[in-house]
């Protein structure tokens, strides 16, 4: 990892600024919090009272159990048009509920964010701040307006009753005001620094472009107090078609959502006067008279469980920050915590809406049901997985690089993926809720008529979950040495935006085309369910489920080569990094010298490439001498009688254990990012393997062997890759104690 | 609603004196303040900063800005001298009542007993009483009360 003797001497302040602040963050998981709850309440209204929808569910369960016996692996149009059939009706009118209940909630949001500003105006008998009523003060202002680089300043308006001593930021978009209490212009008088403290925070928030969003978010909140949990509570007592049961595992799950959304506004609401804080004093110059007015607000009592349920962060931390804004850059366990729920909430309603929306709206035939994959499959996933990422990317990036500066290695990354997962699993008891039709992940299953559905429903969700959880560790793992790389190129260029824009689109790409392939797996599972259950043909799933995977196979291959290619990209600078100071971005205050980028080690594609290269040509000239892995070995594990097919595998096998090698010796070679470098190479061998096997086939069987090409290149290159990881794993742990004695290994 | 025996200009002049004595740094937005007072004079509220404002920033305390509370207390101590001066004087004019309250406040207390009228120590307890009672209601602290009362019990009991 980095060294930075220097950093520790005198490492100016952080600069938050260059990346998106938790302020954001937490913004859009409120919005996300909010859309989701309200989904759900309106799907509870949906069926609450006797109507179209419920007269109609039991004929719709029969309906789709109905579909099932239609589904068949290679024409999936019979199935299809089947449930188009019996759910369109049922579709149009829970998609009236739940999209009306959205634009509700958000219109009721709009209408008060608007209003707001009037609102205050009046209920604070706020007026103008003119010349005539204090001359000096308004002159002040302007000259803070200046100095704060405000290129629209904001409206000054003030209570000359109020005896109070504080300022206020607000507004709607195009029109912000800064009110100032009767108190805190006679400070102008008796304490200037402290008004100018006071004023500039004020300010930091105008410029920190945090008032709409704190604005939408106390919109957002009533609105969904109004018109989302009031309806929903209100109507409890008129509900017929649910048993009290029912009501109660509805009831708590909608209580415990809206916990979570009160949580979140609180959470924006506290962040966001820490930034402004770090912005005001940033413009102060290190007066330091912000500090001494913090220091003067009242200090908390009570620990953490306190802080949760108040607006206002601990006078104590906002202290802290003003010296040392390296909290900032680090990613807190309940927002990754939050996003993980937030993420395992949304995806079922989210895939459930796509689905009836394409299943209402969409064309019929094959091209309805291409529609139905594309959106379906990968429209909720991009959206979950572009929210993921922008949150815990965005994270990771933060805290690698004040790690990186401090030439210290990030720690946090286990701590975040078991928050995440820790989110997911709690995400996906709410999400849960027998007898919400479509979104119920069993498509209606949960109350079917067999019970070992809703068993194995559930424990594949649990499996899922913990596979999941998995994944998104060596995923966030990913990330953070791609963020490693990345960030040498960030720290030498004019800002740190476009290096982490590429690195999270790249990101996100892969996550939504890992949780697409994901989503396949579990769509193929439920289609496949009833038929297992019902002791139908076996070998007809195992068909069904050999081509969901070949699928799956043909579009994560860029996921494959995004493993290496990304973190592996910033090789290309490699002569700028050498010679590059860190950029000014990086601070709040520019240092009094250049400051060295912080060192590592190199890397090193170019080695791993040469010895893929090698490890390719050797196979090939093995091949062509006929050693390969003894067929009765692949007749014996394969269990079959194929001379051809035993011939066949043992030339896979052959070249999945030679990537196997030719990774534990990229992971002996390379220092830094081994495993990855390992990736490179074994995708370099594999593609000259598949290269060699086809040629070797072509000579001895003719064209019509080219057909498998495809299929024989997954299987070596994946069959690499999955190997690579482990080996590559044992390697580096078995070498760890002889790398003291040989580091160049 | 002021009532028609009270001279508005007169709670201002007194006011304006009393925040000369004791806040001077007020001032200069004595005018603004006043102006504002004499338009919405039930506005002056006793809230803080701290539970009024969540979403705002500034000081926790909020008892360095005298002027509202000077122009509150004023008005009830003028309202209740015309209520006292009517009692105790009949069948004088509105015109009448007013001058001699003016006397009574602008430290010529011995020009308006010469007229007929002066406050007992009674009276000026009870003024006391009202002033502390006035302030401690919009939280002004203690002492700051005891000082108000103090400075205008004083100009009312110059002559003796």
């Amino acid at each position: 990892m980095a060294t930075h003797a220097q950093a520790e001497i005198s490492l100016p302040r952080l600069n938050p600024f260059a990346f998106p602040s938790d302020t954001t963050f937490r913004f859009v998981l409120l919005i996300v919090f909010i859309t989701v709850t309200t989904v759900y309440i309106y799907t509870g209204l949906a069926f609450a009272f006797p109507s179209e929808l419920n007269q109609r569910e039991e004929r719709i369960r029969e309906c789709i159990l109905e579909a099932y016996r239609k589904l068949e692996p290679r024409d999936l149009d019979p199935f299809m048009e089947v449930l188009r059939g019996c759910l369109q009706p049922w579709v149009s009118n829970l998609t009236r509920w739940t999209v009306g209940g959205i634009a509700i909630v958000l219109g009721f949001a709009a209408v008060i964010y608007w209003i707001y500003p009037v609102w205050k105006i009046r209920i604070d008998k706020l007026v103008p701040l003119g010349t005539e009523d204090a001359p000096d003060v308004v002159s002040e202002l302007a000259v803070l307006c200046r100095e704060a680089g405000l290129a629209r300043h904001p409206t000054f308006v003030w209570n000359p009753h109020n005896r109070a001593v504080g300022g206020l930021a607000f507004g709607r978009l195009g029109q912000y005001y800064v009110a100032l209490s009767g108190g805190l212009v006679v400070l102008f008088y008796t304490d200037r620094p402290a008004f100018r403290a006071i004023v500039l925070h004020e300010l930091a928030h105008l410029a920190n472009r945090d008032v709409n969003k704190t604005y939408l978010t106390v919109a957002v909140w009533w609105a969904f107090l109004l018109a989302a949990l009031f309806p929903y509570i209100v109507s409890l007592p008129w509900r017929e078609n649910l048993e009290g049961g029912s009501i109660v595992s509805v009831t708590w799950r909608v209580l415990a959502l809206s916990l979570l959304v009160f949580l979140t506004r609180n959470a924006i609401l506290r962040v966001r006067e820490i930034y402004a804080d770090v912005r005001a004093s940033v413009w102060e110059g290190g007066k330091g008279n912000l500090a001494l007015v913090i220091e003067t607000q009242r200090p908390f009592k009570g620990g953490r469980w306190t802080e949760i349920w108040r607006l206002h962060p601990d006078p104590a931390l906002r202290r802290r920050i003003l010296d040392d804004t390296f909290p900032l850059f680090r990613l807190g366990f309940w927002e990754t915590l939050a996003t993980g729920i937030a993420m395992m909430l949304a995806l079922w309603p989210l895939m459930a809406l796509i689905a009836m929306f394409v299943i209402s709206v969409g064309p019929s035939g094959q091209d309805m049901n291409l529609v139905f994959a594309a959106v379906g499959l990968f429209g909720a996933p991009l959206l979950l997985g572009s929210f993921a990422v922008g949150v815990l990317g965005v994270g990771l990036w933060r805290g690698h690089f004040a790690a990186f500066m401090r030439g210290k290695t990030e720690q946090s990354l286990g701590r975040m993926s078991d928050a995440f997962a820790s989110g997911m699993i709690i995400g996906l008891v709410i999400s849960f809720v027998p007898g919400m039709g479509a979104f119920d992940p069993g498509l209606g299953l949960a109350q079917g008529q067999s019970t070992m559905h809703v068993a194995g429903i559930l424990a594949f969700g649990l499996l899922a979950t913990v596979v999941l959880a998995a994944g998104l560790f060596l995923y966030f793992k990913w990330i953070a040495a791609g963020i490693q790389t990345w960030l040498e190129v960030a720290m030498q260029a004019r800002s740190p935006r476009p290096a982490y824009l590429t690195s999270l689109t790249l990101s996100i790409a892969v996550l939504t085309l890992a949780i697409g392939s994901f989503v396949v797996v579990t769509i193929i599972f439920l289609l496949s369910l009833p038929k297992l259950t019902g002791s139908e043909d076996v070998s007809a799933i195992g068909e069904f489920l050999a081509w969901g995977l070949l699928g799956v196979a043909y579009y994560t291959l860029p996921v494959l080569i995004a493993l290496w290619a990304l973190p592996l990209a910033p090789w290309f600078w490699r002569r700028r990094i050498a010679s590059a100071t860190v950029s000014n971005w990086a601070f709040l205050e520019a240092p009094s010298a250049p400051f060295p980028l912080p060192r590592q080690a190199p890397l090193r594609p170019d080695l791993a490439f040469m010895i893929g290269l090698g490890g390719g040509i050797m196979f090939c000239g093995l091949l062509a001498a006929g050693v390969t892995l003894p067929h009765y070995w692949v007749k014996t594990l394969i269990d079959t009688d194929s001379e051809s097919l035993a011939k066949f595998y043992s030339q896979i096998g052959t070249a999945v254990c030679i990537q196997a090698a030719i990774a534990a010796i990229v992971v002996l070679c390379v220092k830094r990012l081994a495993t990855i470098h390992a990736l490179f190479a074994d995708f370099v061998a594999g593609s000259i393997m598949t290269l060699g096997v086809a040629v070797f086939l072509l000579s001895r069987e003719g064209e019509a062997v080219l057909s498998s090409t495809p299929i024989m290149f997954f299987q070596i290159v994946y069959g690499g890759a999955l190997l690579a990881l482990p080996v590559s794993f044992a390697v580096s742990v078995l070498a760890r104690p002889f790398r003291g004695f040989a580091p160049h290994l | 609603m002021m009532n028609e025996f009270v001279d508005g200009q007169l709670i201002e002049d007194l006011a304006r004196d009393l925040v000369e004595d004791l806040a001077p740094q007020e001032l200069p937005i004595y005018r603004a303040t006043s102006k504002a007072f004499s338009k919405n004079p039930d506005h002056v509220t006793k809230r803080q900063w701290t539970r009024e404002e969540k979403l705002g920033f500034g000081l926790p305390e909020a008892t360095v800005f005298l002027t509202p509370v000077v122009l509150a207390v004023t008005t009830a101590v003028v309202k209740f001298l015309v209520e006292t001066v009517k009692e105790a004087i009949k069948n004088q004019t509105v015109e009448e009542i007013a001058a001699l309250v003016r006397k009574l406040i602008l430290r010529r207390p011995s020009s308006a007993e010469k007229d007929g009228y002066a406050l007992s120590r009674e009276e000026l307890g009870k003024v006391r009483e009202l002033v502390l009672r006035t302030a401690l209601e919009l939280e002004v602290s203690e002492p700051q009360a005891e000082i108000l009362a103090n400075a205008i019990v004083g100009r009312l009991a110059v002559a003796d």
